[in-house]
């Protein structure tokens, strides 16, 4: 109930920043767009790359960035110190302040699939699997959002602070579908990032990363790798966030 | 059950290598308003942060209403009202919205004040926190603090930049409260404040308390003080002797001294200025201030620096 109370001021304060609307909501939803609206040039196996960088795209600008960018300014503002003077749980201000940037986060995902397949894309092949992708994603870059605040000591900061995972995240998606020998492929799988777009275009086009089809039971044994190295990804970056998350600035 | 609402003992708090708090005992009882004294640095937000809860002490033991700050906080903040020394607000919220929010994660044991009309904020409800005066600020976060009347309050320097008409009705709140039998902890730079609201106090220096007890008894413990001009054409020597007089000090012309019975030697130095004939001009005599009791204590601090 307080959790929801904090959640739905969090909201309104989202809804009232500038920067969030432009780089957390409009930004994702007209660049995804514009990818749908190109989709048709892609090709039919394209519209599992398309709806892969529009999830990304959501993942790493609404989610990854805006958590660092929110929890560093509420830090800095000593509203997040407040708060622990008061009767809110400290897993309880987390929540309270990550919840509804994750909400929004599925909000933009949802509808860019929906552009998306308006705009041509084919039904998933998978739609387990790229839910699990689209979950698990949620969760690791709200997870890697909090440990960024670990070294990000003002809300202006965060724009550089939040590079190299967004960096790294981006390459090692890109890279999972471009990649032309099994090695580098692996290797973007383990990468943060990844894994998961290899479980967003796996479960949108039901082939293996060669362009394999191959049926629904097998589709899910060749995301086993993804899955464990997002899933390892997630726990480390919560396990830091837990272990290392400040609640005041540094004096 | 603890006889003590607060009640720390030996307690140290370090960062890393610095000891800001070096051992104290703060003992205060159920109802009072004990005050926490001291210059800058010394270690008093460091203590009160200690006894919320929000960092660990790294020596001692620290009990509030019984509980273990830390351990025991989800316990403990139902009832407890915690004002920081800096305030904390989400700048774009109204000052309406902040009260909302706390209002709904707040449980009011006790029930509610009606803090917008008590703190005179009424007429800025609908206004962004960030456009708000410094002193509205406070007013709103002591708004926060005291929300659900609490049963133990924290308030470190709760009145500091406050003009004296906000400093009056925060005054005029706090005492609302310890009617009703809140404990109140209090960190301030204003003795005034002290003075006026105290049941008793300690003054802290370099993370010790070096004075403590109630008003009168910390009063009691210093000397009076007696200041005067000498006299023209009397020398320093043709001074009576004070039975209770030490620190004589001579500022070209102007005699200061302490005074240990102040009825007893004014009337002694009264009735030599009358044999003589002579005007003391500028006469003081005065007991012991909280002030001057707080100066010794900073100008022995100085000393040893």
């Amino acid at each position: 109930m307080r959790v929801l109370a904090l959640g739905s001021t969090e909201l309104k304060l989202l809804w009232r920043n500038r920067s969030v609307m432009v780089m957390a909501i409009a930004f994702p939803l007209g660049l995804g767009g514009y990818m749908a609206y190109q989709g048709t040039s892609f090709g039919g196996g394209g519209w599992g790359v398309v709806v892969t960088l529009q999830i990304m795209l959501v993942l790493l600008m609404t989610v990854y960035i805006t958590i660092t960018t929110t929890l560093t300014a509420r830090r800095q503002d000593l509203f997040l110190k407040r708060l622990r003077s008061g009767e809110l749980t400290d897993l309880g201000i987390l929540a309270g302040t990550v919840g509804p940037v994750l909400a929004l986060g599925f909000a933009q995902s949802l509808v860019l699939t929906v552009i998306a397949m308006a705009a041509g894309a084919p039904i998933p092949e998978n739609p387990l699997l790229f839910a699990v992708g689209v979950l698990v994603g949620l969760a690791l870059f709200a997870a890697a959002g909090m440990a960024s605040t670990v070294f990000t000591k003002t809300p202006e900061n965060a724009q550089i602070t939040t590079l190299p995972i967004f960096m790294v995240a981006a390459g090692a998606a890109a890279s999972s579908f471009l990649a032309d020998s099994q090695t580098v492929h692996w290797i973007s799988v383990a990468l943060p990032g990844g894994g998961i777009a290899e479980l967003l275009r796996t479960g949108w086009l039901g082939t293996t990363w060669d362009g394999r089809a191959v049926g629904f039971a097998d589709q899910l044994v060749a995301a086993g790798p993804a899955v464990g190295a997002s899933a390892v990804w997630a726990a480390v970056a919560v396990y830091a966030a837990l272990r290392w998350f400040r609640w005041e600035p540094r004096a | 059950m603890n006889e003590y609402a607060i009640d720390a003992v030996g307690l140290r708090c370090a960062y890393g290598s610095f000891e800001a708090v070096r051992g104290i005992d703060l003992q205060v009882r159920p109802g009072e308003l004990y005050a926490l004294l001291g210059t800058n640095g010394a270690g008093k937000t460091t203590a009160v942060e200690t006894l919320e809860g929000h960092r660990r002490a790294s020596g001692g033991s620290v009990r509030v209403l019984g509980l273990d700050p830390v351990a025991d906080r989800a316990r403990l903040r139902p009832r407890t009202g915690i004002m920081l020394q800096e305030s904390g607000f989400a700048g774009d919220l109204a000052v309406a919205e902040t009260l909302q929010l706390w209002g709904k994660i707040t449980t009011a044991r006790r029930g509610r004040l009606d803090v917008l009309d008590l703190l005179d904020l009424g007429h800025r409800a609908q206004v962004a926190v960030k456009q708000l005066s410094g002193g509205e600020r406070r007013r709103l976060d002591l708004a926060l603090a005291v929300l659900n009347k609490p049963e133990v309050l924290f308030l470190d320097e709760p009145t500091t930049g406050l003009d004296p008409e906000s400093r009056k009705r925060t005054w005029e709140v706090v005492r609302g409260l310890l009617v009703e039998g809140t404990t109140v902890l209090l960190t301030t730079h204003y003795l005034e404040e002290a003075e006026t609201l105290a049941t008793r106090l300690s003054i802290m220096d370099e993370g010790r308390i070096s004075v403590h007890g109630t008003l009168a008894e910390v009063l009691e413990s210093h000397p009076a003080r007696i200041a005067f001009d000498l006299p023209h054409g009397v020398s320093v020597t043709e001074l009576p002797v004070l039975p209770g007089m030490s620190n004589f000090v001579n500022r070209a012309g102007r005699i200061e001294l302490n005074s240990a019975s102040l009825q007893q030697d004014l009337s002694v130095l009264l009735g030599w200025a009358g044999q003589r004939g002579v005007d003391l001009g500028r006469l003081r005599a005065h007991h012991a201030s909280l002030e001057d009791v707080f100066h010794q204590v900073a100008e022995r601090m100085g000393a040893v620096a």
